[in-house]
């Protein structure tokens, strides 16, 4: 078997970094300041990478890989399609935007943890990946159990309370890990195959949706999942862990992590299950809609209700999984298919990490938590506060802002499926959402310190560059890519993806 | 001739509206470089819009589109410009007129504080109207629709401090009326029409399935005679579309914005009332006007004719309404105001018989066409002077001026030319068109509306005589008395103004001698793409009278409006105040007349007293609606937060955590069994 170059980089994407994460450990003893470049560059590599792989599998198909050249189902494949690449550049392309702002931040904040961090980021970044474009359910475990471990000793970082919010999400999600591990071996024991494509085939041809253990499998796949991308009630872990991280790795959390998770729910139902048992033998997607409409209102509520900034957010995130998973829940009903779903993925990525940065700069700059302190920091902070104000924009939905096109494909989609209701509750969270972006927009420009501040000559105080870089240039993408979603321009064919997912899981056609 | 790729019609629009966002960017740099941008760029929109000319010398070409694709989802939709005959007139008249008086102003408002404002407003004002123009589907119209709509607020209300110098309306007893509320009058009536034109494009789209223009064109063979199947429901479509051009283009009963929309400064007048706001009626019913031709004429379909119907008899009476309200105005930019409502009526009622009988499309449609374009000229021209004038004289009313001939004698003969234009004596442009729509009238046998128009030439030539005389000659007022006195500087004004009118003035003298090939030349522009591209079926009329009975019909009229108006205002030698006085009858008319057939008395007592009394009946209710909005509702996510808490889901107490996940599983697992199980 004859591979080009490009069909080599998924398993190099995941081997790269795992070997610069080892490398950084090494080098870091000799040169602390050399960790963060190398993590930089490594990322970077990655990245682009990535672009060939999207690009490779748009024009000539997916790839597949057979590590160590063991056929599947014996060995280990990795297989990417439309959907594994999509993922994949965003992952990358947050996770590069993450490390560039880590800089001067982690000099900050965790001055003798220097190495230790980016040995773990790095290590976070492999998971993620090799969750991504793993086609081996059991590989897929490890990777998610990489990430996870990484992102625990990531959140702990600062030690204190933040200790206690990672211990918190560590046996949550190992909890979440085992739900997950059970439903592998549950269909291991049945079909007695690990590869996600054999096991699908044998699960359609066996005739096996209507066994019991199947159907169990199933369910302990969405428990353990939900758990991992906090799914309404199971988000509990996620408040603490947003709020505590460091501000990259909240950024990460919220804008990728639980995404990935996301991504993984995904492929279990439309690849491993099919679109057939999904529909005919366990209509789970009423529940998901239901459930994503409830945590779409409770998210933002609470989120109303938060005075600290990265609490607010950390609820909004969970408002917005309800977003993602609507989309998710609808997808069998409308010939949009996953189009809104996996839109959001990426319009929240950009948001709420463009949101966390511009968080943790007020925490690097000021040591600011709480909303109310933001008294004038419009003044001081012009070009932070600048990028905040835009993703609320694109949040709240403003066209033609990346939330905008979200909530209108998510109502499109509603409409398709004749779910009405569900238009209500996206208009609905979205007042809740001008509420609480409004509030904060309010106290850093509207509201001052006291009657003399506003004549008086503002210093300005901004973050270094290293760190303004990466939150404006998101701010800017959110209405960048929310004009690219609209707008169809040959060079970001974002619809064609979309429309390449869709046929890739034979969704995009009403019954 | 070298013909321009379409997609220059971009740039007509993209330029003043790039003037718009530059200005204060320019304005930080130099004061000067802002004013000679706006220019500059308003004069690159006009130079683009020029550059389309040529295509009208090939008409083989046309209709052109270029456009992209904007939304493939939820509904296809094409970002695009249309250059057809129709298009490339409406743009020149607009971007060009425009940019002459661009240049006025440029004197006009020397010195004034707030000039980065003005040129943004201005250029996006002309820049938003040439989108109305070129767009080739109708939401990119209506899109720049409303935008012409906030502009026009924004420039009418442009001395939005409101001081005593910028008051119109009066003198006492008759209300005094500040600018800001003239802007805000505009808006709102304008916008009434705007939303149900709205409701219609929304109707038509729900059968025709398309906002493309050409495509509506194409596809009414279909798509009407589909709707025609559910009765009423085309008429329904008809009103609702013509309230928006009613409304732009204030025509009855939506017209009395328009008088009050001269609050603003002297070019915005002019900008509003020549090239840009009151034209995009006219020109949205001309765009329409094929869809019902064909669905009448050819498709059958009954309900269609109400399209014209409604529109030629709107047209009537407007002019006529109009016209008599412009015999008593005391302010000279309300006369002019006036008659302007009364000259677009005359537009409306062309474009209204066009489709009365089959043979009068190609007179009607273009006699409308052609009276927009003359009526551009010479309403500019008029505007632009009365402008100038009442910069000499310090006062907005005609009887506080008076033989003010000796002191301007170039704005005399310029604003002379244009006033003869709009009167119609031949050989000047407002002649020929004139002409042509009494003629297509008179085609239909429509008698009454021929005799309307007719009486509504008389009542023209008579106010315009009159205000023409009240200005230039007479008496000097007391006023002017006192000025000279004063030894105020009475004279022509800014160079610039005064070159603009001239600009104009020639322009007209010019086309006024070219008028009937000129004509021609449009008819068989319109033709061409009515009957060749569009299929619309055509008959040439029959001249069932006499070649010359109109023009003389015509003459006479003027004369008869002229000759009573010469000797009251020009001569001297009777007193109009004391014939009035001395007459009951005619004191009963001026009453009526000066009060606007008390339409906008009515208007202001239903709506705006209608909504007071509902606001003021608020108050009753105030402590109950401050409980609801400031303490119920911002407690909701308070209490929930409480709630919250009582449940311990947030607390981060890892057993309560649990717990939840364990109740989810549960939850899960009946729910799964109860699936199967069912």
């Amino acid at each position: 078997m004859i591979l080009s170059v490009v069909e080599q980089f998924p398993v190099l994407v995941v081997v790269i970094s795992l070997l610069s994460a080892f490398t950084i450990l090494l080098a870091g003893y000799l040169n602390k300041k050399s960790c963060c470049f190398i993590s930089i560059a490594t990322i970077f590599v990655q990245f682009a990478m990535s672009i060939f792989i999207l690009h490779h599998v748009l024009t000539k198909g997916t790839i597949y890989y057979w590590l160590g050249g063991w056929r599947p189902p014996w060995g280990i494949e990795y297989v990417v399609d439309a959907l594994n690449a999509y993922i994949l550049v965003i992952l990358l392309f947050l996770a590069l935007v993450c490390v560039m702002y880590s800089k001067r931040n982690v000099e900050h904040e965790l001055p003798h943890k220097i190495v230790q961090y980016y040995v773990l980021y790095q290590l976070l970044v492999t998971g993620l990946c090799g969750v991504t474009v793993t086609g081996d359910i059991f590989n897929m475990y490890v990777f998610l159990e990489i990430f996870s471990l990484a992102a625990y000793a990531l959140i702990a970082s600062r030690g204190g309370i933040a200790l206690k919010a990672s211990f918190t999400y560590l046996v949550m999600g190992s909890i979440g890990a085992c739900f997950f591990l059970l439903g592998i071996g549950f269909l291991y024991s049945v079909t007695g195959s690990l590869n996600m494509y054999d096991i699908s085939c044998i699960l359609k041809t066996g005739d096996l949706y209507t066994n019991r253990v199947v159907q169990a499998a199933f369910t302990f796949f969405i428990v353990g999942l939900g758990i991992k991308m906090a799914l309404f009630p199971m988000h509990t872990w996620l408040p603490d862990a947003h709020s505590f991280a460091p501000a990259e790795i909240s950024a990460m959390l919220s804008g990728i992590i639980i995404e990935v998770s996301t991504y993984a729910l995904i492929r279990v139902c439309f690849s491993v299950f099919t679109l057939d048992f999904i529909t005919m033998y366990m209509p789970v997607t009423t529940l998901i809609c239901w459930i994503a409409a409830i945590a779409m209102i409770y998210g933002s509520v609470l989120a109303i209700a938060q005075y600290n900034l990265k609490r607010m957010l950390a609820y909004s995130s969970v408002a917005n999984m309800g977003y993602i998973m609507l989309g998710v829940g609808l997808c069998t009903s409308t010939s949009l298919g996953l189009t809104p779903a996996l839109m959001h993925i990426l319009n929240h990525g950009l948001m709420k990490a463009c949101m966390f940065l511009v968080a943790g700069a007020f925490i690097y700059k000021f040591d600011l938590w709480d909303i109310e302190d933001f008294k004038g920091l419009g003044r001081k902070m012009p070009y932070t506060t600048l990028a905040f104000i835009l993703a609320g924009l694109a949040m709240i939905g403003m066209p033609p802002g990346v939330g905008f096109v979200t909530k209108l494909y998510l109502a499109i989609a509603c409409f398709h499926a004749g779910q009405f209701i569900f238009v209500a509750v996206i208009f609905f969270s979205t007042l809740l959402i001008v509420f609480y972006f409004w509030r904060v927009i309010e106290y850093m420009y509207i509201r001052v310190e006291e009657e003399g501040e506003t004549a008086k000559e503002v210093k300005v105080e901004e973050i270094p560059w290293s760190m303004l870089i990466p939150v404006l240039v998101l701010g800017i993408l959110c209405f960048v890519v929310g004009v690219l979603w609209l707008v169809n321009i040959p060079a970001f064919p974002l619809m064609d993806i979309m429309d390449a997912i869709n046929s890739g899981l034979g969704l995009g056609v009403v019954p | 001739m070298m013909l321009v790729p379409p997609e220059v019609a971009w740039l007509c629009f993209l330029f003043p509206f790039a003037g718009a966002l530059l200005s204060p960017v320019l304005a930080r740099i130099h004061p000067r470089l802002r004013d000679y941008g706006a220019l500059f760029f308003s004069f690159l929109g006009a130079l683009c819009s020029l550059m389309l000319v040529p295509y009208l010398f090939h008409l083989d070409k046309l209709p052109l589109e270029s456009a992209f694709v904007w939304l493939t989802v939820p509904i296809e939709l094409n970002v695009g410009v249309l250059v057809d005959p129709l298009s490339i007139v409406m743009a020149n008249v607009v971007a060009v007129i425009s940019f002459i008086i661009m240049v006025y102003s440029l004197g006009y408002m020397k010195g004034d504080p707030c000039l980065t404002r003005w040129w943004m407003w201005m250029n996006l004002f002309i820049g938003s109207m040439l989108l109305l123009v070129l767009s080739n589907n109708l939401l990119f119209l209506f899109i720049g629709w409303k935008l012409v709509g906030l502009c026009s607020w924004g420039l009418i209300g442009f001395y939005y401090k409101d001081e005593r110098k910028y008051w119109i309306g009066g003198p006492p007893p008759t209300k005094y009326t500040v600018p800001s509320h003239c802007g805000l009058k505009a808006m709102v009536m304008t916008s009434m029409g705007d939303v149900l034109m709205l409701g219609g494009i929304l109707i038509m789209y729900s059968y025709a399935g398309t906002l493309n223009i050409l495509e509506l064109y194409e596809s009414s063979a279909v798509w009407l005679p589909e709707m025609a199947k559910s009765s009423g429901l085309i008429l329904l479509m008809i009103v609702m579309l013509l309230m928006g051009p009613i409304g732009k283009s204030a025509q009855f009963p939506l017209h009395e914005w328009l008088p009050e929309a001269m609050a603003g400064p002297g070019p915005v007048s002019a900008l509003i009332h020549a090239a840009t706001m009151v034209k995009s009626g006219v020109y949205m019913v001309a765009r329409l006007l094929p869809i019902f031709f064909y669905g009448y004429w050819v498709s059958g379909c009954i309900e269609a004719s109400y399209f014209f119907i409604i529109i030629a008899w709107v047209g009537a009476i407007t002019a006529f309404v109009a016209a008599t309200q412009g015999m008593t105005a005391l302010e000279l930019k309300k006369a002019l105001a006036f008659s302007t409502v009364s000259q677009i009526g005359y537009m409306m009622l062309a474009l209204g018989v066009a489709g009365l009988t089959i043979s009068s499309l190609e007179g009607g449609f273009t006699s409308g066409i052609y009276h927009l374009f003359n009526h551009a000229l010479f309403k500019a021209c008029l505007f632009l002077c009365a402008g100038s004038v009442i910069h000499t004289a310090h006062s907005i009313y005609m009887n506080d001026m008076g033989a003010i001939k000796k002191f301007m004698p170039f704005t005399w003969i310029f604003m002379l030319i244009a006033a003869l234009s709009l009167m119609g004596v031949p050989p000047f442009p407002g002649f020929w068109s004139k002409d042509a729509i009494l003629a297509s009238c008179l085609a239909t046998h429509n008698y009454p509306l021929f005799a309307l128009a007719l009486v509504t030439v008389v009542i023209t030539a008579f106010y315009t005589t009159r205000f023409f005389g009240m200005t230039f000659h007479g008496r000097a007022s007391k006023n002017m008395e006192k000025l000279k006195k004063k030894g105020a500087h009475l004279g022509e004004v800014h160079i610039t103004m005064v070159v603009a009118c001239g600009a104009l003035a020639i322009v007209i003298f010019i086309f006024g001698l070219v008028g009937l090939p000129l004509e021609h030349f449009f008819g068989h522009g319109f033709e061409h793409t009515l009957i060749e591209k569009l299929h619309l079926p055509l008959e040439h009329a029959e001249h069932a009278m006499p070649h010359l009975l109109v023009p003389l019909l015509s003459v006479v009229s003027v004369v008869i409006g002229i000759v009573p108006a010469y000797l009251l205002y020009f001569s001297g030698r009777l007193d109009p105040k004391s014939i009035v006085e001395n007459h009951a009858v005619l004191k009963m008319l001026h009453k009526f007349f000066w009060n606007r057939w008390y339409i906008d008395s009515f208007y202001f007592m239903f709506f705006v007293g209608g909504i007071t009394r509902l606001y003021t009946a608020v108050p009753k209710f105030e402590d109950q609606l401050d409980k609801v909005f400031h303490k119920i509702i911002p407690s909701i996510p308070r209490r929930l937060s409480d709630l919250v808490k009582y449940l311990r889901t947030e607390t981060g107490v890892l057993a309560f955590n649990l717990l939840y996940i364990l109740l989810f599983y549960i939850f899960v697992l009946l729910l799964i069994l109860w699936v199967v199980w069912r």
